[in-house]
């Protein structure tokens, strides 16, 4: 029957059911069985400690399925590889002998489950496709060395050799389908293409074309895939390569022509414009078809293609490569073993880095640190403590097996038990998986609220450097064959990540106080400047004061001495009051000018040791006559009437008898209660004085310049503003301390604290 | 002038002749006296004059009871010591209405020194800073000479640190009396002291 008349379905007639399984079939295919001769020598290569990489790639060129499952490997390993002068050398060394040997132990071989007569043939057509391929393949090779432009071409020999791997992926795909049409084209003689449209619904240039873009297959294979059928003359002009088309086209035609191998293709007559094409003559054509059987040969006697032995063969290497599978498999479970627990480390160690941050506490730490524990082994409740040298104290937290944060303490520990916890420590000496607990670390464990079998308690020590600062409590596994015998390494990174975690939330710790240090010294840094500042500030005004007050004196004399030698010789009244009024004026002025010489220079004090009762009572009675502060007005009340004050009792008398002339001055006299009490010190070393009014009391504005020279707070004229400020220059001299509380219209409470005693100094 | 210089009042050093007129007894007695060593004095170099200094006078005729009236004015003599010129003033008018007085003045240190030395006086007022030597000096300087141990001293000054004050009598201040002060106190100190009648 003629080609033309057998039906074929266009791509607009629909798609069959059988192209549609074929396209599943096809994109589900990772690779291509091959010739059982073909594995069983590459088997025997590859388990084969003598064989070398060269051998395995002289079989591998003659094999289209290997070829374009490893050029598929080869080109997903590295997308930027060149497809120009690509062989099967560069591709085994571009993927390491190690994955093309793991590639070829998995190689898929045709059925050859019976020896049934069906069976024989389908192999001898499956060996005849194969030895056209490699023909080819041979062929376009040879022909490069004839045509111009064949630095383009020097991936021939591939392209040659997988043109037709359509073919085998249509067999491996439906290889019952495939061999009947195999025999349909045999016997009526119709293009294999045509029979394999009229049953798949595609053909074997589309069927590997499919494959070869889904193994990602350089683009000029697949151009070659695609188009060695079509006319020479009107290949598309999109190709990268029309050229090597042309050469496997015409590689294709020449083999056919010798009819080497099995192609199912009948059509030869477009060899000689091929050749026109290429501009060589047959002569050419002649020599490369001289020289083919002898390379064919040689590839058969490579593989024995021919040797009847082929199939035992197969299956004593199948045996062996079996044996190696088991001894890779072997490995490959301890590896993944190792693996796991190094996969678990790296949680637990990244639990630690995640959990414990900047502004982590111990606490924190120990939490950290159990659910860290729990990443590695999850079988119970994780309980950690650590010890904190410096405040000694023991900081502890638990996790349940879940990952629930349970309670956290932090227990006080007198130094005995510390020294004892380290002293076991030292014994225990260790680092390495989890030991059995012994005392005093089981109790500690009982302490956070665990019950239960004791014996199942195991430790990890947590070392910061060489020093032991804490533990790991957990529960063994429940038949206490504990699985963390082999990890010792994970185990040891455990609690160094731990011990760090703890160390750098110490040194973050001991950072913070020495920060909070120097901020505090700093405040005091401050206080201190401001004191001295105005220290020094009444040392000027005071060195000023004293300057002033020795000039106003003279001028101020000869003024009173005048005044009263005028005033003497005075006989009119009114002319006499005018004189007396400038000598009390004059008076009045050189009182200003003791006062402030008195504060400028108060003069050293000539302290000793006075009994505070008397003192008190003989000031209650000099206010009474002196100030007119009655003693209903006043009560005195000393917490130890034996209490005694260290001072001056001159500069003592100046400063109680200003407060009080403050107090009295911020009542009313109506309502006037003052208060002076002694309240008994929490150091016998000093004594105090509180005097209190229910005046009107002062802003915080006054208050902060109660104590300064010439600040008065009374109508002006009423006082010089001395009093306080000279109370408190005279308190610090006497080695105290003076101290304003008031509040507006709640009163004012002074407080004055004098040494009781004399101290070593004075 | 010659007439103040010559008055006995005046004078530092005197002749036998003058001896005898402020004495009133006859040059012949005072060259005896002074030959016997009773009254001391020197000769004039280069010659057998006799000189009769005035404290060995006085020492001489206190000695024998002799009234000192020929060699004293009666008033008390008193320097004022200051270099505030209105202070000098005002007192040099005070004392001079008082009349029981005699009065010089002196506006440093050193000048109270030399004016000292010269007018012989009963009794300083002494300012306690002079812008030269300060009166504790002065105190101090005039009590370290013999001659003037009868000299009374009352410091004046503003002064109000009791421990100044202390240092002040201790270098041999008889008095001290705080600016400005009373004049009436200030005069009845001076006579107290220097028995002004």
């Amino acid at each position: 029957m003629p080609a033309a008349v057998v039906p074929t379905r266009s791509a607009s007639a629909g798609r069959s059911v059988e192209s549609d399984q074929i396209e599943v079939v096809l994109s589900h295919l990772d690779r291509l069985p091959t010739l059982p001769a073909v594995a069983a020598k590459l088997l025997r290569l590859t388990t084969s400690d003598t064989s070398c990489a060269q051998d395995v790639v002289a079989v591998l060129e003659t094999d289209p399925s290997l070829t374009a499952m490893l050029l598929g490997m080869a080109r997903r390993t590295d997308h930027g590889l060149r497809v120009e002068q690509l062989t099967v050398s560069r591709i085994v060394a571009l993927l390491g002998f190690q994955r093309v040997r793991n590639a070829v132990l998995s190689v898929q071989i045709h059925s050859i489950l019976n020896d049934s007569h069906d069976e024989q043939r389908a192999a001898q057509i499956r060996q005849d496709i194969w030895k056209h391929s490699l023909a080819v393949a041979c062929v376009a090779d040879m022909l490069t060395k004839h045509v111009r432009g064949a630095d383009l071409l020097g991936d021939a020999f591939i392209c040659g050799l997988l043109h037709d791997i359509g073919k085998t992926a249509l067999d491996a795909a439906m290889p019952k389908s495939y061999m009947r049409i195999i025999s349909r084209v045999q016997k009526q003689r119709i293009c294999i293409c045509d029979a394999e449209r009229d049953v798949f619904g595609i053909d074997h240039m589309v069927a590997g074309k499919r494959l070869a873009v889904r193994w990602n297959l350089p683009q000029v294979v697949i151009e070659c895939i695609r188009m060695h059928h079509q006319d020479h003359a009107t290949l598309p002009s999109s190709l990268t390569n029309p050229e090597m088309v042309r050469l496997i086209q015409t590689a294709d035609r020449i083999v056919r022509r010798q009819h080497v191998g099995f192609s199912g293709y009948r059509d030869t007559d477009h060899v000689a414009a091929l050749l026109h094409h290429w501009s060589i003559g047959e002569t050419v054509v002649d020599q490369i078809v001289e020289q083919l059987p002898d390379r064919m040969a040689d590839y058969s006697q490579l593989i024995g293609i021919d040797d009847e032995q082929g199939r035992s063969l197969y299956a004593q290497s199948v045996a062996k490569a079996n044996v190696e599978l088991g001894n890779i498999n072997a490995q490959l479970f301890t590896s993944k073993q190792q693996l796991d627990r190094a996969q678990a480390c790296m949680r637990a160690v990244g639990v630690l880095t995640h959990d414990v941050v900047h502004d982590s506490t111990l606490t924190d730490a120990c939490y950290a640190t159990a659910r860290a524990t729990l990443e590695m082994h999850a079988t119970g409740d994780v309980f950690v403590f650590i010890m904190n040298e410096g405040s000694c104290t023991i900081y502890t937290a638990s996790v349940s097996s879940s990952g629930e944060d349970l309670a956290a303490q932090i227990i006080p520990a007198v130094g005995q038990e510390f020294s004892v916890l380290c002293k076991e420590f030292e014994q225990l000496a260790h680092q390495g998986p989890p030991v059995s607990a012994k005392e005093p670390f089981v109790s500690l464990w009982r302490s956070a609220g665990f019950t239960g079998n004791s014996d199942a308690v195991c430790i990890l020590p947590i070392y910061d450097h060489k020093t032991p600062i804490g533990a790991v409590l957990l529960q063994a596994d429940g038949d206490r064959s504990i699985s963390w015998s082999s990890g010792t390494a994970e185990w040891q990174t455990l609690a160094k990540a731990a011990g760090l975690a703890v160390a750098m939330v110490r040194s973050r710790i001991a950072v913070e106080c020495n920060n909070d240090e120097l901020l505090d010294l700093n405040r005091r840094l401050h206080v201190t400047q401001r004191d001295l500042v105005r220290s020094r500030s009444i040392a000027m005004v005071s060195e000023m004061a004293a300057g002033a007050a020795h000039e106003l004196n003279n001028p101020l004399s000869v003024i009173s001495a005048r005044s009263q030698m005028s005033l003497q010789q005075c006989s009119d009244p009114v002319q006499a009051q005018v004189w007396q009024t400038l000598i009390e004026q004059t008076n009045n002025a050189a009182e200003i000018v003791t006062d402030l010489m008195a504060f400028a220079k108060p003069g050293p004090p000539q302290a000793s040791s006075l009994l505070l009762r008397s003192l008190l009572n003989t000031l209650s009675q000099h206010w009474e006559t002196q100030l007119d502060l009655k003693s209903s007005q006043l009560v005195v009340s000393l917490d130890n009437p034996d209490a005694t004050v260290f001072a001056d009792a001159n500069h003592l008398q100046q400063v109680l008898t200003a407060l009080v002339e403050n107090a009295m001055f911020a009542t009313n006299a109506k309502s006037r209660q003052l208060k002076i009490n002694s309240p008994s010190s929490a150091s016998d070393e000093t004594v105090r004085i509180v005097i209190e009014d229910n005046g009107v009391g002062m802003s915080a504005a006054v208050l902060e310049h109660a104590v300064d020279p010439f600040f008065s707070f009374r109508e002006a004229g009423r006082g010089r503003g001395l009093g306080l400020s000279l109370a408190h220059r005279l308190v610090g001299h006497n080695g105290g301390e003076l101290w304003i509380a008031s509040s507006p219209q709640t009163g004012t409470t002074v407080t004055i604290e004098l040494p009781a005693r004399p101290t070593h100094c004075s | 002038m010659a007439d103040k210089r010559m008055d006995p009042r005046n004078k530092s050093v005197f002749t036998t002749g003058e001896v005898a007129q402020v004495c009133k007894v006859s040059q012949q007695t005072v060259i005896r006296c002074f030959d016997s060593g009773r009254l001391k004095g020197f000769r004039v170099p280069g010659s057998r004059f006799r000189r009769i200094p005035r404290d060995a006078l006085i020492t001489f005729m206190k000695a024998n009871e002799i009234p000192l009236d020929q060699l004293e004015s009666g008033k008390r003599r008193v320097l004022v010591v200051d270099d505030d010129e209105a202070i000098v003033e005002m007192f040099s008018e005070l004392l001079q209405r008082d009349g029981r007085f005699d009065i010089r003045t002196a506006s440093s240190g050193y000048q109270a020194g030399i004016i000292t030395e010269q007018f012989r006086p009963d009794i300083l007022l002494l300012d306690f800073k002079l812008p030269d030597i300060n009166g504790t000096n002065v105190c101090r300087t005039i009590r370290s000479n013999p001659k003037f141990g009868h000299v009374k001293i009352i410091i004046i000054s503003g002064v109000a640190d009791p421990d100044e004050v202390q240092e002040l009598m201790a270098a041999g201040a008889d008095e001290f009396i705080r600016k400005p002060f009373d004049i009436n106190d200030v005069i009845s100190r001076v006579a107290e002291l220097v028995n002004a009648a």
